[in-house]
């Protein structure tokens, strides 16, 4: 194994949380692109230029799935480009191998895009809890503003019940500019 | 752009109050103006 292999293989560990299906994918195209750097190391051997800026040889970083396609996309292009594509079968990285890269970008980001779809349900799961939680609040101030008016602190004997309903003790006292002030319960009055 | 929560504090405590709320309207319900 290379040193660049083991590179992208530590590579793959970190670009998050994946799924089975991605890893797999992932290490598919690494082994194709790590294949192509080492192809086009012997093939052009000793310019360093081409080989960071066409083949990316010596980048890893950053290691996000997105930066990786990118990365495999830039392999892509070069090794597809007509004169490169020449001295490279020439080391034995033939026409069926830029398929297979391709394919193999093609498959991750398919299942890259399945994961920006999920985060996005993850926000609209957000925006769900967090409308049903302010519904769920303004109910309960509503309960405690019916009690208020029920039990009013200012007739004696009612303390024990309002306590019961929390008012005055939800929603707790906000911390001095902490954020947006909520809709203010009823106001015990002292006896 | 999420809807944000129109108060600061733990959902676990709006869930623990409003436990504690919710008994005790059911509690004295009798008395509550219904609405």
């Amino acid at each position: 194994m290379s040193d660049q292999d083991a590179a992208q293989k530590s590579q793959a560990g970190t670009v998050g949380t994946l799924t089975t299906e991605q890893e797999a994918r992932l290490a598919t195209l690494t082994t194709s692109t790590g294949n192509l750097r080492d192809t086009a190391k012997q093939a052009f051997k000793g310019n360093d230029v081409k080989l960071h800026d066409e083949f990316q040889v010596g980048i890893n970083k950053p290691t996000g799935l997105a930066a990786v396609l990118q990365r495999a996309r830039i392999q892509l292009a070069s090794a597809q480009k007509a004169d490169n594509a020449a001295a490279l079968q020439g080391k034995g990285w033939i026409a069926a191998d830029t398929t297979a890269l391709s394919d193999a970008i093609t498959a991750l980001d398919s299942t890259d895009n399945v994961q920006e779809d999920a985060k996005t349900d993850a926000t609209g799961g957000t925006d769900a809890r967090n409308r049903t939680a302010n519904g769920l609040y303004d109910r309960l101030l509503t309960i405690q503003n019916a009690a208020n008016l029920q039990w009013p602190a200012s007739a004696a004997g009612n303390a024990v019940l309002r306590a019961k309903f929390r008012i005055g003790l939800f929603p707790p006292p906000r911390a001095a500019g902490a954020g947006k002030p909520p809709t203010p319960p009823p106001a015990p009055t002292p006896p | 752009m999420s809807d944000p929560l129109n108060f600061n504090f733990p959902l676990p405590l709006l869930l623990q109050e409003g436990d504690a709320i919710v008994t005790a309207a059911e509690t004295n319900s009798a008395a509550l103006p219904t609405g």
